[in-house]
């Protein structure tokens, strides 16, 4: 049983391989109690792994992970009614409706007065007018709320998603986001497996990231966007970039210039004054436009040395 | 899709091996001989008997060993000629017991027809004869048999049915095949794609149907090399040109049928399983499983509106009669309907793709 | 109520529901296994009661007395009786018969003045097998003519005991192990995609992090698509026994057997999808595999008949249990020399076999 205060997971040393390839080399995390946690990675990374391993679907190579005050790996009920479980595929049985399927995860988790439950988590999640709809006739958007209201139902202590918002629209993104914010906001500890760095940065308290299997770093988003700086795109010919490349790099407040098809990107320092690089530019040549906006994944990825 | 072509695959290759092994057995019975009497009208007897290798598979055995193999199911007859056999032809009261397995009676029958064939024989072996064509030389039974069979070439059971697998090979690549990929372009949306692109759709639409006929001799020629290679069959090579046309009149009809499964039902599931029906229709109506004339007149009625009817009876003319004067008009028929599937076929694909 | 069953009755409720929304498959299933029935019927068809002409261009006593015999000549031919031998003839090599008898006029007064007269036979020699079965029944008529008419030089008869009181129509016989086939077919399929889909569309992962063990829904699943299957099973024996006209010996023995087949056959099914873990596949591989196995399990003569080779071979097949029970209870034969007892217990060897194949692939599908 979990001890007040206990971290709800902690993974130590953590190997684990697959048809003999390692996914995951050496992980250690510590996840806290009503914290939105993100694993931030590439596609092949490793956090559809590390999510099985969390819910028991995997069992790891070596290494110690305890889960809820449970050494893994765990089959108990009572450990499985805490966790709730969003697959990276929504899982939902096509031919049913919404409350069907809904009803089916409540006979599995054996949640008291289930239909009271049932219609409280679709208010929550807005599906209410869709109780009757068959899944299969459902926007993405839709089905991916239908699958967070079944992990939900029976108000799991910890929450397990695994790409929240892949392939959904905008609203229906923000509707999650919501959701999950919400979770938070009643003590629920929340694992969020993203490769969108905005929605780390929306969601999460901190974010661990992982390549090719090992965790880079675990710090807040924020943080890691100050590590990675804020990125000027220009807009020039080849030769005015390949200048301004060579000329603005020795400039301290530019950690990294990259020439690219369009022209050239500068990342910026944590502190760096965009507007005092921008007025260099005119230096170099004639430049069509540019513009500043926060770095994206694959470049925080090379903030950390890595290979794009 | 692999998996699910690899399956497609499943029934014809079954039924070819289930054929191969069936023919060891189904045109023979098996049937333990005891012979108790000693005379020559019991050695004739058992010699009529033991030669008569097409309608028994024999075995001379003991009179407790024949009960035991009868009660174990290792034969289908006891046949005994008893010990009094020749006392009793010799005063006309000749018996030849048998004691028979009738579980059904198709078995059961052939076993008593043989049987009568065989005292016959005994009795008037010119009735039984081969070259006994319009005489009539005296016989016990004051009936003589001119005989005429229709066709020059006698064709066993096994190749008379394996020749219809083949077809059935065509129609599970090419209907099964065609309509689950027309059904997959719905799904998938692929078909915006190909809709988009500059080229005629007309185009695009033959192309898939002429690829599900290459796939249908990707897989067909090999099957067929394979047969001959291990015996099954034999090719003559002047129908070589007639075969091709065959079964490319037959991959045409079964890829247009798909098409029209594919494209006028929803989900591939559905499409799967309807299309397997239609595809197994069209065997048996072809006269795939039996042969036609045995079936009440109204169904061989309607198997004459089959297309596989017609490559079943062209590939039959061509592999097994030298003179196949019915080949050409069974091959215009098939060419008749493989244009009218086709036709139809590439019409619903396209206004499949521009309902997308 | 506990867990278990709470997650039983869920997968089952779950299951129904989906098949009630699933009606064209269900029907496409059903149509399927109906139209097995018909092939097998068009397969007996072909084993007895020969489409044949008679010309009769005597019609005096003699020429009725082989008339006669040929039409009780076991099962041999269906007459059908024309003036003119051309246009018989051109009937024959149409196709629509395959023999043509002509008894010549004449054919009783020279039987009566003790001649040998011949009967000409004009046959489509269309395979060997139903050549030789024409080939012989003429004979074995003539056979029958000769006792009828007592001719002194007919020495030689035969003394018939058969082990069974009636034969049983071939159709018949056919039917009821095709009904066994049919079973394989509804069951096996509903089964196979049940368990296929749950794969296919990731909820088995679902399953596999709930509080109950993955199976449990997955076996109420099944429960549900064989409790949908025995009454398509039930509609087919309907159809099929009615339209045939058959009473079986022991309908109670058939009914149990059948639901006992739907149990097993149903765990074959659930076996087939967790290997396959896809549902078009699994679906195919099934109806594919169901008639080939079928013609291998004594389904239309005793199997040892076919050798000891393929007799053990077939042994290897569920539905050659199955069968050998069939049989019994719908006409009382003994089609198998292993006696019921093993039969059933070999059917329930088979289904616990496929339940823990069943178990051991959905274990690795759980991932």
């Amino acid at each position: 049983m979990l001890e007040v205060g206990a971290d709800p997971i902690q993974f130590s040393d953590v190997h684990c391989s697959i048809s003999g390839r390692e996914i995951l080399k050496g992980i250690t995390l510590r996840v806290m109690r009503g914290e939105i946690m993100g694993i931030l990675g590439r596609n092949g990374a490793g956090k559809t792994t590390l999510l099985s391993l969390i819910s028991g679907l995997r069992s790891q190579g070596s290494g110690t992970i305890t889960v809820l005050g449970a050494s893994l790996p765990s089959h108990e009920a009572e450990f499985r009614r805490r966790m709730g479980f969003v697959l990276q595929e929504d899982a939902l049985y096509q031919e049913l409706t919404v409350l069907e399927n809904l009803e089916f995860s409540a006979s599995l988790y054996e949640v008291q007065q289930a239909r009271e439950r049932i219609l409280e988590v679709l208010d929550v999640l807005g599906l209410s007018d869709r109780e009757n709809q068959v899944v299969s006739t459902l926007s993405g958007g839709l089905k991916r709320r239908t699958a967070i209201a079944r992990a939900f139902l029976h108000d799991p202590d910890l929450f397990i998603i695994d790409e929240p918002t892949l392939g959904v629209d905008a609203d229906a993104r923000h509707a999650v986001w919501a959701y999950l914010r919400l979770l938070k906001s009643r003590k629920k500890t929340v694992v969020v497996a993203t490769n969108y760095l905005d929605e780390a940065l929306a969601l999460c308290d901190r974010v661990a990231v992982l390549e090719t299997g090992r965790i880079l770093a675990v710090e807040e988003p924020r943080e890691l966007v100050r590590r990675t700086g804020s990125c000027i795109d220009v807009e020039c010919d080849e030769p005015t970039a390949q200048k301004i490349a060579s000329g603005l790099i020795e400039v301290k407040q530019v950690i990294r210039a990259e020439v690219t098809l369009s022209g050239v990107s500068l990342f910026l320092a944590r502190g760096a004054r965009p507007d005092e690089v921008m007025g260099q530019f005119s230096r170099y040549g004639s430049i069509e436009g540019f513009r500043l906006r926060a770095p994206d994944l694959s470049e925080v990825f090379k903030s950390f040395g890595q290979r794009p | 899709m692999p998996l699910t072509a690899a399956t497609a695959l499943v029934p014809p290759i079954a039924m070819m091996l289930i054929l191969a092994t069936l023919s060891l057995a189904v045109t023979q019975q098996p049937v333990a001989l005891v012979v108790q009497g000693s005379g020559p009208s019991s050695t004739r007897m058992a010699q009529i008997l033991e030669n008569d290798t097409d309608a028994y598979y024999l075995t001379l055995t003991n009179a407790t060993a024949a009960s035991s193999m009868l009660a174990s199911q290792q034969v289908a007859a006891v046949i005994t000629i008893p010990s009094n056999f020749d006392s009793a032809v010799g005063n006309g009261t000749g018996k030849v017991l048998v004691t028979v397995n009738n579980v059904d009676y198709d078995l059961a029958d052939d076993i008593r027809r043989s049987i009568d064939r065989s005292i016959v024989e005994l009795q008037a072996p010119t009735l039984i004869s081969d070259d006994l064509v319009n005489t009539t030389t005296p016989n016990a039974f004051h009936v003589a048999l001119a005989e005429q069979s229709l066709r020059e070439t006698n064709v066993d059971w096994f190749h008379y049915q394996l020749v219809p697998t083949f077809v059935l090979l065509v129609l599970n690549v090419g209907l099964v095949g065609t309509a689950i990929l027309c059904a997959m372009d719905e799904e998938s949306k692929t078909a915006r794609m190909l809709i988009l692109s500059p080229q005629r759709a007309s185009k695009i639409v033959l192309g898939r149907i002429l690829g599900a006929v290459l796939m249908c001799f990707a897989i067909v020629i090999p099957a067929i090399a394979l047969s001959v290679a291990i015996g099954f069959v034999s090719v003559p090579v002047d129908q070589l040109p007639a075969l091709a046309g065959i079964f490319l009149g037959t991959a045409l009809c079964a890829a247009g049928t798909g098409a029209v499964i594919g494209t006028l039902v929803r989900g591939t599931r559905y499409v799967a399983f309807l299309s397997s029906v239609t595809a197994t229709y069209l065997f048996f109506l072809g006269g795939g499983f039996t042969v036609i004339e045995f079936v009440p007149g109204w169904l061989r009625s309607a198997s004459a509106f089959v297309p596989t009817r017609y490559s079943i009876d062209a590939l039959r003319q061509a592999l097994f009669y030298p003179d196949p004067t019915g080949l050409p008009l069974s091959l215009l028929v098939l060419a008749i309907y493989a244009a009218a599937c086709v036709g139809v076929g590439a019409f619903l694909i396209r206004r499949s793709w521009l309902r997308i | 109520m506990s867990q278990t069953p709470r997650a039983l009755v869920a997968g089952m409720k779950a299951e129904l529901r989906r098949l009630r929304r699933s009606r064209l498959l269900l029907a496409l299933v059903l149509v399927q296994a109906v139209t097995f029935i018909l092939l097998v019927t068009l397969f007996g068809l072909t084993g007895a009661f020969a489409p044949t002409i008679v010309v009769n261009n005597d019609h005096g006593p003699q020429a009725q007395i082989l008339i006669n015999a040929l039409q009780n000549d076991h099962h041999s031919f269906s007459l059908t009786f024309m003036d003119n031998a051309t246009m018989a003839k051109q009937l024959v090599v149409k196709g629509d018969y395959v023999a043509l008898i002509v008894i010549p006029a004449g054919f009783s007064q020279g039987i009566a003045a003790g001649n040998t007269v011949p009967v000409s036979v004009f046959i489509d020699n269309i395979n060997t097998d139903m050549t030789s079965d024409i080939e012989r029944a003429v004979p074995s008529a003539i056979l029958s003519f000769g006792e009828v008419n007592g001719f002194g030089g007919i020495s030689t008869t035969v003394a018939e005991t058969d082990l069974y009181p009636h034969d049983t129509s071939f159709i018949d016989y056919m039917v009821a192990s095709a009904l066994v086939l049919d079973t394989l077919i509804i069951a096996g399929t509903l089964s196979a995609l049940s368990v296929a889909e749950e794969f296919e569309s990731k909820t088995a992962k679902m399953l596999a992090v709930s509080p109950v063990h993955p199976l449990v829904p997955l076996v109420g699943r099944i429960m549900a698509t064989a409790a949908v299957s025995a009454g398509a099973i039930a509609a087919t024996v309907f159809i099929a026994l009615f339209s045939y006209g058959i009473m079986p010996d022991f309908p109670l023995e058939m009914l149990s057997i059948l639901v006992f087949c739907v149990v097993i056959f149903s765990c074959v099914g659930a076996a087939l999808g967790a290997i396959m873990k896809k549902s078009l596949p699994v679906a195919m591989l099934v109806l594919g595999i169901a008639l080939p196995l079928f013609l291998f399990s004594g389904s239309y003569e005793p199997q040892r008949f076919d050798g000891n080779l393929i007799w053990l071979a077939s042994h290897f097949s569920p539905e050659y249990y199955a069968v050998g029970l069939m049989e019994h209870a719908v006409f009382n034969l003994t089609v198998t020399p292993e006696p019921l007892m093993i039969l059933a217990l070999t059917l329930v060897g088979f289904g616990a076999g496929a339940l823990a194949l069943a178990r051991f692939f959905s274990g690795r599908g759980f991932l």
